[in-house]
């Protein structure tokens, strides 16, 4: 059995084929969004989801969100005591995920597939990759976020034959894609993106106007997290109405603005900029026009957003298809995907092609008009090429009684090296010869996996040499992942048949700190109710308890939360 | 054709039938399992689909409507790489992807951009164009963007402030392939010289530089600067220099003329020449060596010697030899070859002893009269030159110094740009720090300068003399 994984950057979900038809498994909440947000009490138990989401107001330092964005970086995240780097982060939704599938299908699940945005480069694919492996996976493909949602989308299509474009907001995360569908065969045509532009970026918009009308300029991280909890819900309201009152607690005083939908947007129109550019370049590269789309598809739950439908829907001059749960999509996709990987019968007779997001080169010294010499960036594999692929370009050597010939492999679209990310480099040992003497043929495969493989040949030489480019997230061995996997392992987690109570309890917390007055008294004695009821460790009891003060604090907060 | 036999499909087959073998074969070559097999295949299905839009697709499809995108695709995405576009091209390929009679939009769109004069006029124009454009339907954008690109990168008149605005806009540096893949390389690097240029172009602005600004804000300049005129002629030549390469398009030398740190692309200075013959004849008349004839031949021969040998190694000797082509060819190796320190001492050495073979030949009465009036007004006219230059160097300093102290003043009384007033302490500090770094960088140029080998040569004839006296 193989699951698909949308690994998100606020959400994160997890899929199957259920006869044929793909399938959202809910978590122990019984929710089908899973928050990516990990946290650690002071037991140090980890906390993964709803309930580490909920800490994010009052212990924001033990806990941590957004972690996607810093995948396949250095970078190290502190909680309590332990440090974490992202892809671990990463592998502990992952885990949280699979413990949910298998308790709900009753048996282990070993194989995923896991999708990324597509504009993620090599070192963050290998990071997902890694964060996988560590959560106890074999990842069997990653697939391309907007790829999988079109995947979806084209097997519910009734048409044969159709082109379409995938608009996919995410929450941290913009991407676009181009598909084809013809005779069973989905064509990416093209994939364009954006891989710092998300729902996130938005909530953070509302924010920063919040504390510019109500004239708060701080940097306290407890001050900040209830400003976003508040931007959250905000962002929410003014989907349906003009305007939306924002009201934030700090320091036992509320603050509070009314927030119109026109200042909003006024504040978002940066972001919204940012959202034509991906589509121009996706739409050149397909080599199509607007008029040749058969359907727009909004993806990814920022599309929710009214402004950002009304943006689609003035680019591309149609009202553009969505799905009612746009945050489920990718998941679904992945595991259609899935589904496509066992050679289920449903699917025997489609076929996927995606391409490669990124150009793969190598960096060569040209003479331009004037004879000066530049060194450039030769693209062998070309953006949007559709994968695997395998092409090869020749290169001779420029000076005479050359020694060396240095192949450095970079991925990127720059003319100049230095704003493409280095891949690797390779170096060989050529014999002496007059300039020109030596003709090297590089020859790169890509494979569906993002994997790269160089090959140089110099004939006239018999030299003949290969690199396989894979190991690049921090050059990770086999052993180091094993030894990993085994601290991730190591660690408490809160148990799951508990999950739902602790829930609860840290929900109820955050209303406190939230709220005011009346409200704070009634939430603070719901909690000690709740507490008192736990204690006795009646089953029965608890779980009426826990239903009734449940819907309570829905009643306060006037809305369900996930 | 191979790729027709890889798929199956006969050569006049159309685009349903070539995707419909396509899609037959992959079904048993699939990406994940078959993957060579596959890329063989989607090779072949490239080539076939490629093959018939080229060549077949107009007899199959009368639409007008998709002929006309396939026709405008064509036009802008090979139109003639290689050719060093001009004006009239540009506007020829734009027009060409209009079809109907009524002008196209998005060229009205880029005459009302350029119809401006000046610089910042047009980026005015700009901005209030790109927050109407926003409204257009999102193909209308895709034209107007290739076609600004296009203007901005052919034009004879570089909009360098739009050019900014523009790539900041949609990011053309960190896709400057693509470019290149539509116009060919040479368009890559003018895309940088104009990237460079612009950067420059805004520094120049920023640091109130009289040489960029000076038609710009020529009345302004006049308020802050009245005594202009020591710079004045410098600073309308450098205008028009660089007007003029703008309009010449050679966008190589205006780089090299805004930037000049490229070692190599260094100047041959006719005033070292003229230096090195009346050096030369001063080590002769400071020496007065007894063996006169000796010392002649000796420094004839030698001087030929040592101008023949580089031009052998080179194998560049050619029928022009000896003239202006040779002086030429030893120009060209100094920009291209990095070795320009020892040739510097080389030529000085070469110069030195043909001014030496020179002066010995006139002193013996070999050279008749009227060719040493000649070589007199020669070097005297070389060095006058030279006195030129420096007075020019002079005046620019002197020019320098004026505006500097010009701001100092200003940032003493805080009156500019609404800055804040700076103190007295804190300005001498940011003056003496410029100060050291003027020093250190002169002290480095004066290092290298091939002046020093003048006093090398007036300190070894004055030891000559000094033995050859005892």
């Amino acid at each position: 059995m193989i699951v698909g994984i949308d690994l998100g950057t606020t959400n994160s979900l997890i899929a199957y084929l259920k006869d044929g038809v793909p399938t959202i498994i809910p978590n122990s909440h019984g929710k089908f969004l899973t928050p990516s947000v990990v946290g650690m009490d002071d037991a140090g138990t980890v906390l993964v989801g709803a309930t580490a989401k909920e800490r994010l107001l009052k212990y924001s330092d033990n806990t941590v969100a957004s972690f996607k964005r810093l995948m396949g970086s250095q970078q190290v995240v502190k909680l309590g005591t332990q440090k974490f780097k992202p892809e671990e982060l990463s592998a502990l939704v992952l885990r949280s995920l699979k413990a949910d599938a298998e308790a709900a299908l009753g048996h282990e699940i070993s194989e995923a597939i896991i999708s990324v945005p597509a504009y993620f480069n090599d070192q963050q694919r290998k990071a997902t990759r890694i964060a996988g492996e560590l959560a106890g996976f074999k990842v069997n493909r990653l697939i391309n976020e907007p790829t999988a949602a079109a995947l979806f989308h084209g097997i519910q299509e009734r048409e044969a034959e159709a082109k379409f474009l995938v608009f996919d907001l995410g929450g941290g995360t913009f991407d676009v894609s181009i598909l084809e569908k013809f005779d069973g065969v989905m064509e990416v045509r093209a994939t364009g993106g954006d891989s710092f532009l998300g729902g996130d970026d938005f909530t953070k918009a509302l924010q920063d106007l919040f504390m510019q009308k109500a004239g708060i300029d701080t940097k306290q991280k407890e001050v900040l997290a209830a400003i976003h909890f508040a931007a959250e819900e905000a962002k929410r309201k003014l989907n349906e109405q003009p305007s939306a009152e924002m009201q934030v607690v700090i320091d036992g005083v509320a603050k509070s603005q009314v927030i119109t939908q026109e200042a909003y947007e006024q504040q978002c129109k940066p972001l919204l900029d940012r959202l034509r550019l991906p589509v121009e370049r996706a739409l050149r590269d397909a080599r199509l026009r607007v008029a040749d789309l058969d359907e727009v598809v909004l993806v990814g739950g920022a599309t929710r957003m009214s402004m950002v439908r009304k943006l689609a829907a003035q680019l591309f001059g149609r009202l553009p298809a969505r799905y009612v749960d746009p945050d489920q999509t990718i998941a679904l996709g992945g595991a259609v995907c899935a589904g496509l990987s066992m050679r289920h019968q449903d699917f025997r007779e489609v076929v996927l092609t995606d391409v490669c997001p990124h150009s793969l080169g190598m960096e060569v010294v040209e003479q331009n008009a004037k004879g000066h010499w530049e060194q450039v960036f030769m693209p062998i594999i070309e953006r949007n090429t559709v994968i695997p692929a395998s092409r090869q370009r020749s290169v001779v050597t420029v000076s005479d009684r050359q020694t060396a010939l240095k192949v450095t492999i970079y991925q990127g679209e720059s003319r100049s090296c230095s704003n493409n990310v280095l891949l690797g480099e390779l170096e060989i040992r050529i014999p002496l010869r007059p300039a020109g003497g030596v003709t090297a043929d590089v020859r790169y495969t890509y494979d569906i996996n993002g994997i790269l493989d160089v090959d140089v040949d110099i004939e006239n030489a018999g030299i003949s040499r290969n690199m396989v480019i894979k190991k690049l997230a921090g050059n990770v061995s086999d052993e180091e992942i094993a030894r990993r996997r085994q601290e991730l392992a190591a660690l408490k987690v809160h148990p799951r048949d508990q999950a739902d109570n602790r829930l609860l309890m840290e929900r109820a917390e955050r209303l406190y700190e939230q709220l005011l007055g009346d409200e704070r008294e009634k939430v603070g004695y719901l909690l000690g109710q709740f507490r008192a009821v736990l204690n006795s460790q009646v089953t029965a009891d608890i779980a009426e308890a826990h239903q009734e003060i449940w819907h309570a604090l829905d009643a306060i907060e006037h809305r369900n939360i996930w | 054709m191979d790729a027709y036999e890889v798929l199956g499909i006969d050569l006049d087959a159309d685009e349903r039938t070539i995707k419909r073998a396509y899609a037959a074969l992959i079904k048993q070559y699939r990406p994940e399992t078959h993957p060579a097999d596959f890329a063989r295949v989607r090779d072949a299905y490239e080539e076939a689909l490629y093959y018939w839009r080229e060549n077949l697709q107009w007899q199959a499809d009368p639409e007008p409507v998709e002929h006309a995108a396939s026709r405008t695709e064509n036009a802008e995405g090979s139109s003639e790489p290689a050719s060093a576009p001009d004006t009239e091209t540009v506007q020829l390929t734009h027009i060409e992807t209009s079809q109907d009679p009524a002008p196209d939009p998005v060229q009205l769109l880029l005459q009302e951009i350029t119809s401006h004069g000046s610089e910042q006029a047009r980026l005015q124009s700009y901005h209030a164009q790109m927050a109407a454009l926003l409204e257009w339907p999102l193909d209308q954008q895709i034209n107007f963007e290739y076609a600004l690109r296009y203007w901005l990168l052919f034009t004879d008149d570089p909009a360098l402030l739009i050019f900014r605005a523009a790539d900041e806009r949609y990011d053309w540096s960190s896709n400057s392939m693509e470019i290149v893949s539509l116009y060919g390389s040479e368009a890559g690097s003018r895309f940088y010289v104009l990237k460079k240029l612009a950067e420059l172009y805004v520094q120049a602005r920023r640091k109130n530089n009289p040489f960029l600004q000076f038609e710009d804000s020529a009345p302004e300049r006049k308020r802050i600067f009245p005594a202009n005129h020591f710079h004045t002629g410098q600073a309308k030549e450098l205008c028009e220099n660089w007007r003029r390469d703008c309009k010449a398009a050679d966008y190589a030398k205006l780089a090299q003329r805004m930037s000049p740190t490229d070692d190599s692309a260094r100047q041959f200075y006719w005033v070292d020449i003229a230096f090195g013959f009346s050096m030369g004849a001063l080590v002769w008349l400071f020496t007065r060596i007894e063996y006169e004839r000796y010392a002649v031949t000796f420094g004839i021969l030698s001087g030929v010697v040592s101008a023949l040998v580089p031009v052998l190694t080179r194998n560049v000797l050619t029928a022009s030899f000896p003239g202006s082509a040779w002086i030429e060819k030893i120009r060209s190796w100094r920009r291209t070859i990095k070795v320009n320190k020892t040739l510097d001492l080389y030529l000085w050495i070469v110069l030195t002893m043909l001014g030496l073979g020179l002066y010995g030949a006139i002193a013996n009465g070999m050279i008749p009269m009227p060719l040493i009036y000649v070589i007199a007004l020669v070097g005297v006219t070389f060095i006058l030159f030279g006195f030129y230059k420096a007075l020019a160097i002079v005046e620019a300093t002197i020019a320098k110094a004026v505006v500097n102290i010009w701001h100092l003043v200003e940032l003493l009384s805080g009156k500019r740009n609404g800055q804040q007033a700076l103190s007295p302490g804190q300005v001498a500090k940011a003056v003496l720090r410029g100060m050291k770094q003027k020093l250190k960088a002169s002290w480095q140029r004066a290092r290298s300068a091939t002046y020093w080998w003048i006093f090398i040569w007036v300190l070894v004839a004055q030891l000559i003399r000094a033995f050859s006296s005892h």
